[in-house]
């Protein structure tokens, strides 16, 4: 997944990653998460989630990287979970 | 899609860690006590976990004008294997602002011109917590639990300069460079002490 602009928001979880291979990229606009925000679930899986910018928010729950899989998030630019104003 | 641990769903906003002390606390070391002002309250709940279970591998890189604002808890190796690296290559200062904790098997580091705030700071056995920050980064707490882990600060590490700071020293290894500047210390007050006593004989 990719998105570079405008706004996205999830009501639930997401998971980058299950239990194969899963990459999202955010270089603009805002990614909302209200659930969790899961990169590498099952053993098997692996996510990668890059920010390069934008706003990626989970104001809510949380975010698991590696939960029993291989996680990475590569932040470069862009706010991380920022909280509801 | 079934899910490898219980995913919480949407609850209530609750604040853990990160507020202040009803009253200033204090941090007392080789009778030495600091006073200071308290951090202020995090209103909101968000948590970052980097290698949650047992078998999970996770890592968390920040760079450049990276902003990270973590409200409540951050768990860096709850049961898993979590590395959180944070640096900044640029003028521009990578931000953190959360609790973190170190867990089973964590490594945190905070390097370059980062700048990490938090509440409390756990580091528990097998955690690992590299303070390897320039001039301009920093890292702030209110309160360092020290649980078995190991606290390496290349530079040097200053207690409690305008808020609220307790070190509460379990187990493990702190501040490497800090005691031998202590024991440097002590060496040459011992000295000096030494002198003077020599200097009333005569």
């Amino acid at each position: 997944m990719f998105q570079s602009t405008n706004t996205l928001t999830i009501s639930g979880n997401e998971i980058i990653g299950d239990n194969g291979n899963g990459f999202s990229t955010l270089a603009g606009g805002t990614h909302t998460v209200n659930g969790t925000l899961i990169a590498g679930n099952l053993a098997g899986g692996t996510g990668l989630v890059t920010v390069t910018g934008g706003t990626l928010s989970v104001p809510i729950a949380e975010i698991d990287v590696g939960s029993s899989g291989s996680g990475t998030v590569q932040q470069s630019g862009g706010q991380g979970f920022r909280p509801p104003s | 899609m079934s899910l490898a641990r219980s995913i919480p769903g949407p609850r209530a906003l609750h604040a853990v860690g990160g507020g202040p002390s009803p009253s200033p606390a204090s941090c007392t070391s080789r009778g030495r006590q600091w006073n200071v002002q308290p951090l202020r309250r995090f209103r909101h709940l968000a948590n970052l976990s980097v290698g949650e279970n047992n078998t999970g591998v996770g890592v968390y890189s920040m760079s450049n004008g990276a902003n990270l604002n973590v409200i409540s808890l951050a768990k860096i190796g709850a049961t898993g294997l979590g590395t959180f690296n944070q640096t900044a290559g640029d003028p521009v200062s990578a931000r953190s602002r959360w609790p973190p904790t170190t867990g089973s098997s964590g490594t945190v580091t905070l390097s370059g011109t980062g700048t990490m705030t938090a509440s409390t700071i756990t580091i528990n056995p097998a955690g690992r917590f590299n303070l390897n920050t320039s001039s301009t980064g920093a890292l702030s707490y209110t309160t360092l639990n020290l649980n078995g882990g190991v606290l390496a600060a290349l530079g040097t590490e200053t207690i409690g300069v305008t808020n609220n700071a307790n070190v509460n020293h379990i187990s493990g290894i702190p501040h490497r460079r800090q005691h031998a500047r202590h024991r440097r210390r002590r060496r040459l007050l011992l000295h000096l002490r030494d002198d003077q006593r020599l200097a009333q004989r005569l």
